[in-house]
């Protein structure tokens, strides 16, 4: 197996090509021969309708040595790595992998995009981080729709009628900011020695929770300090890369994380937590890459001096809370029990998988943040949708996928009696929560940070967990139900 | 031969389901003794839970259940079920097997299956049987046609509630029949334990409580008030009492009289019981009253005495004969007066001092004489003017005066009442002084509560010194601070005295309450009996025997001062021993020894309970209390009763921690007196010779699989859920409906492969296609219009019929599609699912999301869930997916020598496979322990014949509901009424399932009663049903012709299942006719033959081979004839196997054995020419193939195993192209010619090619073995040569179980699996001579240019040439393909229906090596039950001849079928009884009417025929 995804194509005429499958195990270590057709990754696929080839499809593509097929297919673009394929594969087949492989492959080979608005998405947002380390996200979108433009693919109609008026609002609220973010440690600072405790942890804010998902960063803070949790951000921290590096440069993909994870190891901290579930996979991927793959680790190490030790960790936000912190301890903090408020409880995609990846068992139909609700006196709801995606970073290209899985999610909430949703993602948030209006039908329901109803229950001040930042507002809803007062 | 080598003749069949069965049967039959173990309560396993079974669409219940009836019947086969192998030591020949039976509670010889105890049982428990769609209670039978038929109890353990009550009272039982409203019941629960529920349920510290696993959850269940309420309840309601809850009648005296020295707790309690066993008790008591301490301990505000009386006389109301004010001295004259046992229960009434100065002033009161004082006193008024001390003087009770300022010295029970009855009786500041801590008090920790509320000052870590006088009278308390030191030897911590710490507390009167002692001084020393340094007997502490024979002492005279339950049990435990003492058994019960584990749930398992909703949430009771301030001036009751709806709604909130409540009610309702609740585990050590292991296999749990939501989403069922909710004996009656709404489904979904062929499961379950196909067929016969759909990968049909099956229900309109789903969705409203799947596989297909009103998972075969425990204690080894370990060549062997394995435990399998390898086991079996048979076996008697020759019929008529198969449609109440207006009926009944074993017991039980002579069972169908009844008829002395059947289901409630009047009518018309013929019934008998002890084997393949070596070991002869100059048949031409195993050593090997086996002739190059004869004595003649050469064989068995061969037909050119080659020929060249393999850079296989290829008309049948030999063979070009291509087109691929592991194989190297439709088969064309194959590729629609250097074709499987002949020689049945045909697919795989022949190998169907062999081994074991005797009885039911009327005329000669009649010297026609077959031909066609066939003699017809008629006449 190759570390990396930087396929040899052979180009010369009358070369026996490996075929297709074999190239793609080579570099991945995927076996797509191993694909018997059974459908199961097209019918749980929540994308598929969009796609031209389904996920069977392009597996059989590659099988069959169609590889044009395969590179020039719009599926390999639209794929919005959630992972429900890769983690129902009978036959245990990364899908997702394989889909990245294809777009790096396509890439590499200069082969006109199936979808163009795609890779202009991932250039933009690799570019902008290359500039700035963290994502400013008013920059990326300046960059992305002036991108657009220029390749002669800039909807305007959606952009005045829908991305605008979003965009103002979260301006207004201060989630865009005007001016990027500085990264980098100060001059002559040195890092404080720490280590990682019961209640002390690293910290891996990611982009957006300075940014779009501000109250989850705020929210998030704020228990914690009730909590006693300490959390420590690693000074210079640059972004994950997120889905634009894993879809065009595997070893960008590892790399990212690891410098930050190095930062993490030098402050002292074993442990970091992420309330970003991208983030978080991101850091665990890469981990988990790294750990079966030499190589790989070699060219990390060769290029930032810097391999993971054995026992590092990475936790997300909501295990964090739930498995270190204890059901028990965020219990004897409440002090306003949430009324019985109906939720759902919204994992989306990536906190539980993949399980291989995640260490999640119950990773189908996870419960952890229903118990964490249920100790909030909140009243958590069985439903169809836990971890049914929402279709991620497709609303800056495909606005009309995430508008219609956002309208499925919203509808089955309503349907079981859920008074709001809540979250554990900023991507999650924010397309439900920003598109909702878009989407039609009268849902009119509030997207929650699981972090926003803990300080609720702590009694903190609705203003500290930022409530009222968002689009759909939740203030009524708490009014209602007492949770806080109607004054 | 010492007795650790002999074999042994019995044989340990591990697992009752149809293999273990089959097996036993087996094994029995060829004079085996047979235990028959299983884990479960009954035999019958999976197979019994199902409706019907595939491919024939058979009744599973009404095949298998003759099959159990008969192993349960079998003189031979011992069922040991509810019992498992602990262990197995020794070795093959001989085996000690331990193994633990579990308590089943029901004595299983004595129980009925009446379910009368059933009716009776108050806790309700999911039903396993029904996959808990309903609910059974705790006594239960698993299925109305269990085998055995009997009831057993589910016991998870003692409640903890029970376990910790000092008398074992089951709490959890009454309090389960509080929650019912049975409350009459209820409290005889309590009584079972303890004649004081209202005394008790007043002032008990209640322990129980602190146990109460509910206290986990949020506080123990109020056990003590609800007792309370029921006694008060009941006593209060007399009049709504049944005749149950009475107070029974004394049980016959005895005759033994029994003395009891004390009418306290304890004594009285010991009276109750010896009472109701029937004893004659008599009690002594010294005190003017009777009740001890609970008289006059307990101050009435706790316990009124109008209660406490009401509970004395109760007792007293049994006959118990109370003496009062009579103390006893010597208790060798109570002896001498003639009673047979003693009870010494004479309590602690002394008090003890405090020993400090000043005790003994006026003032000064002691705690239990002070308690007396008030009690006794209080029974005729206070009396007032006597101050100071007082006396007890019997008769005259004078009441202790109390001062305004009482200090009470102590922290127990006591203190505290003396303090609170101080209060009551005017102090106006009592305290309590107590030397340790609050903690430390030994006084209930809520009469602490009371007293503080009710103002009494408690004063802590205080300690008298010195009682001050003033004039002889207190008036003040000399105290001193203490502090706690290090515990001592009670575990509580020291009290230390503070040095200088003194202090007086002012006071008028001083109770002390510190302690009391029993007082046996007053005992003669004579009695003999040992004492203890503190002043007790010393008694055994369980069964509390004194030194003394026949004299037990019990309470606190004998423990010390202890509480009231505690000496209630006392009086109940002695109460035991005395009568086990008087009757001369053990004084302890087994289970007494050994007791129950007591079940503490945990924390983890009471919220699971929670969240499935099992627990009423309910917080427990408020027990009401008389305000403070009203009940401090007198002694009424403070406490309160619960009201009904607060007693009802907290007994619910009971966990039923037991699961059985051991409420003993079942004991009472049980007539027949099996229910035994002492039963313990018992270990036992069984000698066998060889062991079978069918443990079967376990169903895959989908709430591993949540993204279908089973658990969740309510209309998501299980296939075996669904199975059960088809069955007309299932939960529903055969209702499909939802369970979210109990609507009928109108669009069912079945969803493949849950549990199977996926990341967890790397196998194929074998059955789910077809049980799939099976469920939505009878889905679709139950719901008119219904529409099914079945989602799966590949349609696996790969069993002989399967495919036919499969046609029939994509005909009948199932939906196949092919898509694994990846997920459900709920519709929150309606309960409907939401599918989304892809309708269509090729590019442009959309995603569908379908609406469903009913999901069924197809959930698939997982290795038994405790295979490991059970391969630790057998000594084999499983496989690394947890099944049992077998090898391709010997696929019923384990790992250890005489240890066989059948059935789904070494591989997913269906039930013809099992029953065949489970034969095959047996046969192993037997070629280890076979030279043993007859050793160990018992004969069946039957009782001598009843002569009715002389009787006028007296027929019994017994009419089958069979569940609702007949009941549903027939009105069988109608029928069983028609019945006795018919003539010569003198008794009819109507059965449930008249082949269940308690009604053939019924109907044994009629003969006799009403005695019958003629039994008429309307039912089913004779085929499968009459040898039972006329078995069972003969073992009540009737010769067994004497029975006559009415097919009342097959023909009416069946076949007009849409009209049930007619077939009322029919079902009437049919029993008319079947009694009028059984009026005309002789008797038959039959006669002894000798058996040829040898046995033909036509085939000399594997499978002949095979079967010939086994029968040779049993010790048998052979004649093994082959048409071939070589043995070895196909296997011949077999290179290699999916396992590596060389298959040309391992023929060499077999082939070497046979020739040299003296028990074998050999007649290779042989064939059939002629045959005749009968089971036992069979005349064959074999003719050389190259010599008119004969020989005339005589055997008693016959087995045909001709073997198939490779289609060659002309499809794709084969013969005529070079390039173009079968599988056969594939193989033969990666075995010999690698370097040609080597050089191929492309292949194609073409699967699926055979006769239908060369002839449309020819329907196609699945070859079974092709897809993994083409897989097989795939796999090793890849592993020669990985860069060859290596193309598949194929129409489904049929991997079945662990042949799916080829396929994955095959995948990961890189061959390309291409899908076509038959009706659009691949196209071969030669362009310059290159091989051109034209195929579409369905998934992406796409031509795939395929030129291949070499093609293979998988060619089907057809049957031998020359088994035609060979059928038509020894008249078996083929298949339309030219296959043996079995007498029954499911349950009869090997036999033909003409007794004696047997069949197995490729000539009954394609089947693979291991199959085969499993087969021939059980062609062997059905063979063997034949071979086995020396003789057997024949004839019967046979043709006659009466020779005077014959006329020579050769009709019978011409037309029978079996060429039996024969003219003999004296001119007339004669037909041989053992070779009869009883047709019936030639009776039919003889001109003369000389021949009659016995049992259906004219005149016994023409009965049926004019009977038939008299309605419409």
């Amino acid at each position: 197996m190759k570390s990396t995804y930087s396929p040899k194509v052979s180009q010369g005429e009358g070369v026996a090509q490996t075929p297709f499958a074999e190239e793609i195990r080579e570099i991945c270590g995927e076996n797509v021969y191993l694909c018997y057709q059974c459908q199961k990754c097209a019918s749980g696929c929540p994308v598929a309708d969009h796609f031209d080839l389904s996920p069977n499809q392009l597996m059989r593509a590659v099988q069959l040595d169609e590889r044009e097929l395969a590179l020039t297919s719009k599926t390999i673009w639209l794929c919005a790595a959630c992972e429900t394929c890769a983690t129902r594969c009978p036959q245990d087949i990364d899908i997702t992998r394989v889909m990245d492989v294809l777009k790096i492959i396509a890439q590499q080979q200069g082969i006109p995009p199936g979808v163009p608005s795609v890779p202009v998405f991932y250039n933009a947002v690799l570019h902008n981080l290359r500039m700035f380390g963290r994502l400013y996200e008013t920059g990326l979108m300046g960059e992305f729709y002036l991108r657009l433009f220029l390749t002669g693919q800039l909807d305007l109609g959606q952009l005045f009628s829908k991305d605008l008026s979003v965009g103002m609002k979260m301006f207004r609220e201060g989630k865009l900011k005007l001016l990027p973010h500085l990264v980098g440690k100060k001059k002559g600072q040195t890092t404080k020695k720490v280590t990682s405790t019961k209640r002390r942890v690293a910290y891996y804010p990611g982009c957006s929770l300075s940014g779009t998902s501000v109250e989850y960063g705020l929210s998030f803070k704020a228990v914690a300090e009730k909590l006693g949790l300490m959390v420590d951000e690693p000074e210079g921290w640059t972004c994950c890369g997120t889905t634009p590096a894993h879809s065009t440069d595997h070893y960008l993909s590892t790399l990212l994380p690891m410098k930050n994870l190095a930062l993490v190891e030098e402050m002292g901290h074993s442990c970091v937590t992420a309330p970003c579930p991208s983030c978080y996979l991101r850091m665990r991927m890469a981990l988990h890459d790294i750990a079966r793959d030499t190589e790989l680790r070699e060219r990390v190490k060769a290029q930032i001096g810097y391999e993971p030790s054995e026992g590092l960790r990475v936790e997300h936000a909501l295990n964090t809370f739930t498995e270190r912190v204890g059901l028990e301890a965020i219990g004897s903090e409440v002090t306003l029990p949430l009324g019985e408020l109906k939720v759902v409880c919204y994992y989306g995609c990536v906190i539980t998988r993949p399980p291989k990846v995640t260490g999640f068992e119950d990773y189908e139909y996870p419960n952890n943040m229903d118990k964490l609700v249920r100790q909030l006196g909140a009243q958590p709801l069985d439903w169809s949708y836990k971890t049914r995606c929402c279709g991620a970073s497709l609303g800056f290209t495909n606005l009309e996928i995430v508008l219609e899985l956002g309208r499925k999610i919203l509808a089955n909430a309503k349907a079981v009696g859920a008074e709001a949703i809540v979250v554990a993602c900023p991507l999650c948030q924010v397309n439900l929560d920003s598109r909702q209006a878009q989407m039609d039908g009268q849902f009119d329901l509030p997207i929650l940070y699981f972090t926003q109803l803990m300080g609720l229950a702590f009694g903190l001040e609705p203003k500290a967990l930022g409530l009222d930042k968002h689009f759909i507002d939740p203030i009524p809803l708490l009014r209602k139900k007492g949770i806080i007062p109607s004054s | 031969m010492t007795d650790e080598q002999k074999i042994v003749g019995a044989a340990l069949v591990v697992g009752g389901g149809i293999a273990g069965v089959q097996a036993a049967l087996d094994l029995a039959d060829s004079g085996i003794k047979v235990y028959l173990l299983e884990r479960s309560p009954a035999i019958g396993g999976k197979m019994a839970q199902l409706d019907k079974t595939f491919p024939t669409n058979d009744c599973a219940m009404c095949i298998i259940s003759p099959k159990l009836v008969e192993a349960g019947r079998h003189i031979n086969i011992d069922i040991i079920p509810s019992a498992e192998l602990i262990s197995l030591e020794g070795s093959a020949g001989n085996f000690k097997a331990r193994i633990h039976r579990h308590p089943r509670y029901v004595d299983m010889e004595k129980c009925t299956g009446c379910a009368d105890c059933e009716a009776v049982c108050p806790v309700s428990l999911p039903n396993e049987f029904n996959q808990g769609l309903d609910d059974r209670k705790a006594i239960y039978r698993p299925y109305p046609q269990a085998v055995p038929n009997a009831y057993l109890v589910t016991k998870l353990g003692t409640s903890p509630c029970k376990n910790r009550c000092p008398a074992e009272t089951s709490a959890q039982g009454y309090i389960t029949l509080i929650a019912q409203g049975h409350y009459g019941e209820a409290l005889e629960v309590v009584k079972q334990y303890n004649p004081f529920p209202a005394t008790v349920g007043r002032v008990c510290n209640h322990p129980c409580e602190d146990e109460c696993n509910r206290g986990k959850l949020d506080s123990a269940v109020a056990i003590c008030a609800l007792k309370r309420f029921v006694a008060d309840w009941v006593h209060e309601h007399p009049q709504e009492q049944g005749e149950s809850a009475q107070e029974a009648a004394p049980p016959e005296g005895k005759g033994e009289r029994v003395a009891i020295v004390g009418a306290g707790p304890a004594g009285l309690s010991a009276a109750h019981h010896l009472a109701r066993m029937g004893y004659g008790v008599t009690i002594f008591e010294a005190l003017p009253v009777a009740g001890g301490m609970m008289r006059v301990g307990i101050p009435a505000y706790r316990l009124p005495r109008e209660v406490l009386q009401r509970e004395i006389d109760d007792i007293l109301r049994l006959g118990v004969d109370l003496k009062l004010n009579t103390p006893i001295r010597n208790i060798d004259r109570l002896l001498e007066a003639g009673y047979r046992a003693v009870f010494l229960a004479i309590g602690a009434h002394e008090p003890q001092k405090l020993g400090i100065p000043g005790e003994d002033v006026r003032g000064v009161h002691h705690g239990v004489p002070f308690l007396q004082g008030v009690s006794l006193a209080e029974r005729v008024g206070v009396m007032e003017g006597f101050e100071d001390k007082f006396i007890i003087a019997f008769g005259i009770p004078i009441a202790p005066r109390v001062g305004e300022k009482t200090v009470v010295i102590g922290g127990g029970n006591t203190a505290t009442d003396a303090a609170r009855t101080a209060l009551r009786l005017g102090a106006k500041e009592v305290s309590i002084l107590y030397r340790r801590s609050r903690a430390e008090m030994p006084a209930n920790p809520w009469e602490i509560d009371e007293a503080e509320k009710e103002g009494i000052q408690l004063q802590v870590l205080t300690a008298p010194v010195e009682v001050l006088e003033t004039d002889g009278h207190v008036n003040g308390i000399r105290c001193v601070r203490m502090k706690l030191g290090d515990p001592d030897a009670s575990g509580r911590r020291r009290p230390i005295p503070i040095e200088g710490s003194e202090f007086v507390i002012s006071a008028d009167t001083m109770i002390a309450a510190v302690a009391q002692a029993p007082e046996v001084s007053f005992l003669e020393e004579s009695t003999g009996l040992e004492i203890t340094p503190k002043g007790t007997f010393v008694i055994d502490a369980k069964t509390l025997a004194t030194t003394k024979p026949g004299v037990f002492a019990g309470g606190d005279s004998a423990k010390g001062p202890g509480t009231l339950i505690e000496a209630i049990a006392d009086g109940r435990r002695t109460a035991l021993s005395i009568d086990r003492y008087l009757r001369g058994v053990e004084l302890l019960t087994p289970r007494e020894e050994l007791p129950l584990p007591v079940v503490e749930l945990s924390e983890e398992e009471i919220r699971e309970r929670v969240e499935r909703g099992e627990v009423d949430p309910r917080p427990r009771v408020h027990i009401p209390a008389v305000e403070v301030e009203e009940r401090t001036r007198d002694f009424r009751e403070v406490e309160l009763p619960l009201t009904e709806e607060q007693a009802r709604a907290e007994a619910a909130r009971c966990l039923s921690c037991g699961l059985c409540s051991e409420c003993y009610r079942c004991v009472d309702a049980c007539k027949a007196e099996a229910l035994d609740h002492q039963q313990v585990v018992v270990e036992e050590e069984i000698r066998v010779g060889a062991i079978v292991l069918s443990p079967g296999y376990s169903l895959y749990d989908p709430a591993h699989s949540p993204e279908f939501g089973y658990g969740r989403y309510a209309n998501v069922l299980t296939s075996m859920e669904f199975e059960r909710m088809l069955s007309a004996s299932g939960p529903t009656e055969g209702h499909i409906s939802r369970p979210s709404d109990h609507r009928e489904p109108k669009r069912i979904a079945f969803l493949q492969c849950v549990g199977s062929r996926d990341q967890g499961h790397d196998y194929c379950s074998s059955v789910c296609c077809m049980y799939a196909t099976k469920e939505a067929m009878l889905a679709m016969e139950h719901i008119v219009g219904l529409e099914p759909t079945i989602f799966q990968m590949d349609m696996r049909a790969f069993g002989k019929g399967f495919d036919d099956y499969f046609e029939r229900g994509k005909n009948l309109g199932i939906q196949y599609i092919r898509c694994r789903i990846s997920d459900l969705e709920e519709d929150p409203e309606t309960g409907d699912l939401l599918i989304r799947y892809r309708p269509e596989q090729g590019r442009g297909s959309t995603l569908k999301e379908e609406r469903f009103d009913l999901v069924v998972l197809s959930v698939g075969m997982e290795s038994l869930a405790d295979a490991h425990p059970l391969a630790k204690a057998s000594g084999i080894e499983l496989d690394d997916r947890g099944f049992c370990l077998t090898r391709g060549f010997h696929p019923v062997e384990t790992t250890r020598p005489g240890v066989f394995a059948c059935g789904a435990f070494t591989e997913p399998k269906d039930i013809p496979d099992s029953v065949i390898q489970s034969s095959g086991a047996a046969a192993a079996a037997l070629s280890v322990i076979g030279e043993a048979r007859g050793t160990l076996t018992r004969e069946k008697a039957y009782p001598p014949e009843i002569d009715v020759s002389k009787e006028k019929p007296r027929i019994g008529a017994f009419i089958c509901s069979c569940g609702s198969n007949i009941a549903g449609v027939v009105d069988v109440k109608a029928v069983v009424d028609y019945a006795t207006t018919l003539p010569g009926v003198v008794h009819t009944e109507n059965t449930i399932y008249t082949c269940s074993a308690d009604s053939l017991k019924l109907i044994q039980e009629r003969v006799k009663e009403f005695n019958l002579n003629r039994v008429v069972v309307a039912s089913c169908t004779p085929r499968t049903h009459e040898p039972l009844f006329r078995d069972t008829i003969r073992e009540a002395g009737l010769n067994p012709y004497l029975f006559e059947m009415a097919n009342i289901r097959d023909q009416c409630s069946w076949v007009h299942s849409a009209r049930p009047e007619e077939a009322t009518r029919k079902a009437k018309d049919l029993l008319r006719m079947a009694v009028q013929r059984s009026q005309m019934l002789t008797p038959l008998y039959q006669q002894t033959i000798g058996v040829n002890q040898a046995c033909l084997v036509v085939g000399g393949g594997i499978a002949g081979m095979n079967a010939a070596l086994n029968l040779a070991d049993q010790g048998y002869k052979v004649f093994l004839v082959e048409r071939d100059k070589e043995l070895g048949g196909r296997m011949r031409r077999i290179y290699s196997t999916a396992d590596g195993q060389d298959p040309q050593e391992y023929l060499k090997g077999v082939v070497d054995r046979v020739l040299r086996n003296d028990h074998i002739q050999v007649l290779a190059g042989h064939r059939v020419v002629e045959t005749g004869g009968f089971k036992g004595n069979f005349k064959t003649t074999v003719e050389a193939m190259d010599s008119p050469r004969r020989q005339l064989i005589e055997h008693g068995a016959t087995i045909l195993c001709t073997g198939g061969v490779e289609y060659r037909g002309e499809a794709y050119s084969l013969g005529s192209h070079p390039r173009v080659i079968t599988q056969e020929e594939f193989e033969e060249m990666l075995a010999h010619r690698q370097e040609e393999v080597k050089g191929l850079k492309s292949l194609v296989m073409i699967q699926c090619v055979g006769p239908w290829n060369d002839d449309q008309g020819i329907p196609f049948y699945c070859s079974r073995v092709c897809c993994s030999v083409a897989l097989k063979n795939a796999i090793k070009v890849k592993e020669a040569n990985p860069a060859a291509s290596l193309t598949v087109l194929c129409r489904d691929i049929r991997t079945y179980g662990f042949h799916e592991d080829l396929y994955t194989q095959a995948r990961r190297k890189g061959v390309i699996f291409v899908r076509y439709e038959p009706e659009n088969p691949p196209q071969l064309s030669l362009r310059d001579g290159r091989l051109r194959i034209g195929a579409k590729d369905p998934v992406l629609g796409i031509d795939l240019p395929l030129e291949p250097d070499l093609l293979v074709l998988s060619e089907a499987v057809v049957p031998t040439p020359g088994s035609e002949e060979l059928a038509k020689l020894f008249k078996v049945p083929r298949t339309l393909e030219g296959f043996f045909l079995e007498a029954h697919v499911k349950l009869r795989p090997v036999d033909f229906p003409t007794d004696g022949i047997y069949l197995c190998g490729m000539a009954h169907y394609p089947k693979s090596i291991d199959e085969t062999l499993a087969q021939a081994q059980a062609a062997v074991a059905r063979a063997s039950t034949i071979l086995s005797k020396k003789t057997m009885e024949v004839g019967g039911v046979v043709a006659r001849v009466d020779g005077e009327k014959c006329a020579a005329c050769l009709t019978c000669v011409r037309v029978c079928p079996y060429e039996v009649p024969v003219i003999n010297a004296k001119g007339e026609a004669e037909i041989e009884v053992a070779k009869c077959q009883g047709c019936g031909a030639c009776a039919a066609e003889c001109p003369a009417k000389a021949i009659e066939l016995q049992h259906y003699e004219d005149a016994q017809i023409l009965a049926k025929c004019e009977f038939a008629m008299e309605e419409v006449a």
